[in-house]
Order: structure tokens, then sequence, then C-alpha cells
């Protein structure tokens, strides 16, 4: 399988902290991951440095090929950020066309994925109403949609399940599914571990900026005990995979 | 290029979105209205015909509300992306810091100089109703003064890389404000105090943003005429040369900027 | 900064409050100013004297003779002050107190090349230095009129407001209202009262008895001010003073009655002011 995502001895620091220290994952395409760990483990720093916004201190990160710091490479990577305040006076009809714009997208395109993308997160109804009115979850839902807008080969988001309601998980669920089946890439942070279990072909977790543990989370499934949560609390209590 | 300039079109239509629908604008024109129809209906000790008064307090009113506007515009160009964290999705998009700071620019200039035309097509208008006439002068003036709010745009944005959004619109209000009234007298004051207080007075003067340069309101309101063709290439020239090594600074800072 | 609002606030409410409690029986406080007076009082005057200047330059054309550039500009240019305009040629001394110009001491020219300098020099000076004449003096009045609205004891803008409307726009009945606006706020002021008179003098071709008259109750009122002690009223009174005398020693003199100026010389070398007007009292006595 090729990889999509390949991060080989990755280290970065931050004056004396080293937030992330000799990582190495990889992500094949059409495959979801799951980035788990505590506050501060390094989740944050490894997403910044998977969008090209800041470089590793050392080893390689590799995006679909390419350095995610090249503009080429990021036209292909949809972001959705934890909670972003999107622009209050614009409404989600504007802010699609605003990252269109951003992404170098024709006026007809946008309008086309605009109308598809809106319906598909559920915002058809109040797309000209001004965002300041939105709640969370409607924020988080126009997050996934300018995501997904350039019709993107991987997804990088940062604690998705945040604000939706539970009908809204199963139908972020079932569109995860779908871009999936299409051969997307899918690579989240999260600390729902249920919604992650229900949703990953694998997992990583971080402790103090080293992964300390990483597998596919079909083996946890089913053996009516190692349920990931269960494997969760053993890593960070132990410090090493379970 | 296409994709460059889809880029820019997108930023500067944000810009010009959000400064209109803001409502700064509108409560900026109801003030001036509010100030400015009770003069025009003033008959001071019961004498009639004056009307320079009233194109003075009005360009004094589009400066001030030109200077906000702008700083305004200017210093909410990047710190609201970081603190609502759109920075990340907008960086993360196939654009260069560069060309987001240029798009950003250019959208703040464009949104604050829509405002401008307002205030001066108003201003025009009212003139004309009060039997003026369309002149030279006022077409540079206006040049002029569009070139002075891209000045204060460009040092609003730097400001905003360096401080928090407050004390950077304070620090270039008071900078702005202090060289328009007070940039031309520099030398002078530098003549009257010792060393090195003056020399500190001398390099103000000699780097210090001239904004007074672009300030053609006594000619408008005395019926001066325009400046020379070669004046004005100097002023603009200079407002040029000042914006882009601001817009460089920034760009610089930018690019060092830990998101 | 985020104080200066609520000062300003608790400020007027205090003036506000202190007026309604009797602010004007303070010592301080002058007689027929109100609580607004008390609390800006400074600030007031300091306006009222901003927009005094500023029908100044109105006069010249927009040009602000404080400012070094326009001396620079205008280096070849017959330079003439507001106030030389003051002089009504009724008379032969200078009727009104000039509009106060800079103090500072003249600033060395640099020689080297300024480049700022000459931008300024040509953005904002005019290429030729005009003066408000005739109708368009009409400019002047709204700023004399916002200096008195900020400081109704302005005496300067007052008797140069009445100036510009009686001579440079010729308009009597404005000059009229103008003064007796200035009267009523300043019941007690030698230089309205002088200029009253003069208004009804009007270079000796208007009423001269009504004149005589004004003039006289106006020496009466400035002896009554200082209790007969000429030394002892201040010098702007002094001054003005000693032009009610000067205005009536004229009038004698065209009359040929010579010998009743000489109490009037007495009276004007008694309040002891640095005035040509003594002078030209005394050369009447000859």
């Amino acid at each position: 399988m090729n990889s999509v995502v390949e991060i080989r001895g990755v280290s970065r620091r931050f004056g004396d902290v080293m937030a992330v220290d000799n990582l190495t994952l990889s992500l094949g395409a059409g495959e979801i991951m799951g980035f788990l760990g505590a506050n501060g483990a390094g989740k944050t720093t490894t997403i910044k440095m998977l969008l090209g916004l800041i470089r590793p201190t050392s080893g390689t990160v590799s995006v679909l090929g390419g350095d995610p710091s090249d503009a080429k490479v990021r036209a292909k990577i949809g972001y959705m950020p934890e909670i972003a305040y999107y622009y209050p006076y614009l409404n989600a009809r504007e802010l699609l066309a605003f990252y269109g714009g951003l992404c170098g997208m024709d006026g007809k395109t946008i309008r086309a994925r605009t109308d598809e993308l809106l319906s598909t997160v559920g915002l058809a109804d109040t797309a000209k109403r001004p965002l300041k009115t939105y709640s969370k979850g409607m924020l988080q839902r126009a997050g996934i949609a300018q995501a997904l807008l350039h019709d993107p080969d991987l997804l990088v988001l940062d604690e998705p399940f945040t604000g939706l309601d539970p009908l809204a998980r199963i139908h972020f669920r079932e569109l995860m599914h779908r871009l999936r089946e299409q051969g997307k890439s899918i690579f989240f942070s999260s600390h729902e571990l249920g919604e992650t279990e229900l949703l990953c072909d694998k997992v990583a977790i971080m402790k103090a900026g080293q992964a300390v543990y990483q597998g596919p989370v079909r083996q946890l499934a089913g053996d009516g005990e190692r349920n990931l949560e269960r494997l969760f609390l053993d890593v960070l209590s132990k410090g090493g995979a379970a | 290029m296409k994709m460059f300039i889809r880029q820019l079109k997108s930023l500067v239509r944000l810009s010009f979105v959000e400064l209109w629908r803001r409502n700064d604008i509108f409560a900026l024109l109801i003030l001036a209205l509010a100030l400015l129809v009770p003069l025009s209906m003033a008959s001071p000790f019961g004498a009639s015909g004056a009307s320079r008064y009233l194109d003075e307090v009005a360009l004094l009113l589009i400066w001030g509300f030109s200077l906000f506007i702008a700083l305004g515009t200017g210093a909410r160009l990047f710190p609201p992306e970081f603190e609502s964290r759109t920075i990340y999705p907008l960086l993360s998009k196939p654009i260069s810091r560069g060309a987001l700071l240029v798009g950003k620019y250019l959208g703040a200039v464009a949104a604050s100089w829509s405002a401008l035309a307002l205030f001066y097509l108003l201003f025009v208008g009212c003139a004309l109703l009060r039997g003026g006439a369309l002149s030279v002068e006022l077409v540079q003036g206006f040049v002029f003064h569009a070139a002075f709010v891209a000045f204060a745009v460009a040092v609003a944005l730097v400001g905003s890389l360096l401080v928090t959004p407050s004390a950077n619109l304070t620090l270039s209000a008071t900078a702005l404000t202090a060289m328009f009234f007070f940039g031309r007298r520099l030398p002078d004051y530098a003549e009257t105090v010792s060393a090195p207080l003056s020399w500190l007075v001398k390099v103000a003067y000699a780097i210090g943003p001239h904004v007074e340069f672009f300030d053609m309101r006594q000619r408008l309101i005395h019926g001066w005429g325009g400046v020379d063709a070669v004046v004005m290439v100097a002023v603009l020239a200079y407002g040029a040369v000042y914006t882009g090594a601001c817009l460089a600074v920034a760009g610089l800072l930018l690019k060092r900027k830990r998101v | 900064m985020k104080l200066a609002l609520p000062c300003f606030v608790v400020a007027v409410l205090l003036a506000l409050v202190l007026g309604r409690f009797g602010v004007a029986r303070l010592p301080q406080v002058v007689q027929g100013d109100d609580a607004l007076s008390v609390a800006f009082g400074d600030a007031k005057s300091t306006i009222s004297a901003a927009m005094v200047h500023k029908a100044d330059s109105y006069f010249h054309g927009g040009i602000d003779m404080e400012c070094k550039e326009h001396h620079n500009h205008h280096d070849d240019h017959d330079h003439h002050d507001h106030h030389d305009h003051h002089d009504d040629h009724d008379h032969d001394h200078a009727p009104n107190p000039p509009i106060p110009q800079s103090s500072n001491p003249p600033i060395p020219q640099s020689h080297t090349f300024d480049p700022w300098g000459w931008i300024n020099q040509h953005v904002r000076a005019p290429e030729k230095h005009v003066h408000l004449e005739g109708a368009k003096s009409v400019e002047l009045m709204p700023w004399f009129w916002a200096s008195v609205k900020a400081d109704p004891h302005n005496i300067d803008a007052w008797t140069t407001a009445w100036y510009t409307a009686n001579t440079m726009l010729k308009d009597q009945a404005l000059a009229r209202r103008i003064l007796d606006e200035a009267k009523a706020k300043n019941p007690d002021s030698l230089e309205i009262a002088w200029t009253e008179a003069r208004f009804v003098y009007q270079g000796g071709k208007g009423d001269v008895a009504a004149a005589t008259r004004l003039l006289e109750e106006a020496r009466r009122m400035g002896k009554r001010k200082c209790g007969g002690r000429l030394s002892e009223l201040a010098p702007h009174e002094a001054e003005a003073f000693c032009n009610i005398l000067g205005y009536l020693s004229k009038i004698l003199y065209d009359q040929g009655e010579k010998d009743r100026i000489r109490p009037l010389f007495d009276e004007a070398r008694a309040t002891g002011a640095d005035t040509p007007v003594v002078g030209e009292i005394e050369a009447r006595l000859r």
C-alpha cells in the first residue's frame, strides 16, 4: 500500500521542550488513523508539521510523496481545526466561497461543491445566516465542509467530534466511511475514545512526544476486554505498549 | 498566476464584506451628519454665506474617520485569525504567507478606499449643492488621501504582527496623528533642545512617517489650486516606498511568526 | 486611556452638581459663569484663542503664519498681518488689539537640503499669498462665533468680529448685533465700550455727539472700576482707558476745545499705560 503520510524519526523542539520526540508513523491510502494522547502529548505539533505550518527539528515528514510546506502538496490536504470561530460576518456559503478561492477553485466549481457539501453537513437551510449566529456544532460542520471543499486526498481533522450532537456524530461517521471508500485517507486527533474505536482502522497513542502505541483497532475489538479505553489507560499508565 | 489572482480576490472580498457588515462606516456617517447638519444650518451672528468652515470640518472628519477605518482594518488583519484559530485552515490551504499578506493588505486598502470614496462622494455632493464645482485639486486631494490610507494600513499591519491589537491601535494612531500635526515642525523643535534629544528628534524627522505630505485640506478649502506634477510624484513615491518598506517588514515578521 | 471617559463623565456630573448647589457663590467664579465654565474654564479659553487664531489663518487665505514653510515660501511676498487691517482709518492710532502672533524666537535656517521640508513647502503652502477681502470676509465669522461661544469673555474675539463686520463686510447691522451681544456678555468691559463708541463715531462720519456721550460714559466706568485710582487699572484696561481718552481728545481737538484736553492727558498719564496714545493726546495740547 502506498503511504499517504510518512513520518520518519521526526522530532520537534521548542526551546527546552521536546514536543515531539523521534516519531515514526505512516498512513496508507484509504486508511483512517486516530491520533490519541493526553493534552500536551504532541498531537497538535505533529498535525502542524503534517500541514507544513512548522518544520521538524529533525527527521522527515512526507505527505502524498511531497513536502507539506509546498503549496502543491497542501492543495491535496483538507484540514479542519478544533473549533475555529470562522469569520462572524460571513455566512456559510460565503465562507466556502472564500476558502474555495484560496484553493484556486473557479466560481462555478465552488458553487457546485458548496451546494453539495452544505447539504452533506446539514447546513443547507442555514447557509445564509451569519456565522456569528451559529452554534458550536454548526461551526464544526462548517469546518468539515471547508476541509472537504477542494476534494482533498488526505483529511487532517483536529478533534472533529467536539460540539457535535449524537445524530451529527453518526452522520459524521457515515461521511468518513464514505470518504474512505472513495480512497481518501483520514488522520484525526481526538479525546473521544469510543468514537475513535468505531471509526478508525488504526490508532497511535502519544505520550510526552513519543508514540507509545501504534496498531490496528480491529485487534482490539471483539476480545470483550481490551477495548480502546482500557488500552489507552494501560498505555499511559505504563508508558509502553500493552 | 490564475490561482494567485483567485486567492487575492478571495482575500480582498473578505476584507470588504467584513468592513461593510461591521457597520462602523454607517455609524461614522451618522456621526458626521449629526455634526455637519446643525453646523450647516448655523448662521454665526446672523451672517450668512460662509462655507469654508463647513469644508474644513467635513474634511477634518473625513481624515479622522479614514484614519480610524484604515488603522482599524489594518490592525484587524491578523490578530483575529490567531485568536479565532482560523489561521490554521487559512495556512493549510495552498497559499504562501507572502500571498496571504499581500492579499490581506490589498483587501484592507480596497475596503478602506471604498469607505473613503463614499465620504468624498458625499463631500463633493454637498459642495455641488452649495454651488461648488469639481476641481483638479479635489482629485489630487483624493489621490493623496487614498495614498495616506494605504500607508496607514501598512503601518497598522506591521504593528499587528508586533504588539497586541489595542497597543497597536494606540501606538499607530498616536504616531500618525503626531506626525500629521507636528511632523513638519520637528526640525524647529530640534533647534530648541540640546543633544542627545535633538539627535533623536532629527532621526524621528528623517525616518518618521510623514503623513502630513498627503494633507491637501488647506488647498481644497482655500482654493490654492493643485500641486505641481513633480511634487505629486514625489509625495506618491514617498508613500509607495514607505508602504513597501512596511510590507517587507510585515512579510518578514509573518514568515517568522510561530503558529 | 480607559479611564478618560469615566473621568470626563464624573467631571461633568461634578460640575452640574456644584452648579446646582451654589458654585456661583464661590469667590473665584466670575459672575454669570455657569458650572461648566468653572469645570472647563482654561480649556474653554484655550479653544476660544485657537478659534481666533483660525480666523487669522483664514484671513491670510489659509496660511498659518506661525508655520515655517509659509514664511520660507513667501520670503519675497509683501507680508500683511491681519491686525494691520484692523486700522479702520478713522483715527491715527491702532484701534484694535492685534491677534496674538507667535512669540517664538526666529528659527535659524539650515543650509542643508531638506527633502521633507521641500515637499511640505510645496504641498502645504500656496503659490500666492492672498488675503480675504470684502464679502469673502464672511468666512471669518464662524470662527469668531465659535470663539465667543467657547469663551464669551474673549474680548479680542468680539472686537475683531465687530471690525470684520463693520469695516471689511461693511454690514453695520451685523456689527451692531455683535456689539450688542458683546455688551450683554461683558457689561463692564472698557474695550467693548470703546468699540461701541468707535462704531457710533464711524471715523467722524457718524453721530459724534452720541459717540462723545458713550466715550464719557466709558470714561466714568473706567474710573468707577478702579475707585478713581487709575494706576490700579489692569494693563489691558489701562490701554483701553487711554484709547477712550484718545478718542475724546480727538473729538475735542476737532471741535477746537483744546483747553478741555488737559484733564484727559493727566488721566492718561495717571494710568501709567505704555501706549503711544498718551503722546498723541499730549500732541493735541500744543
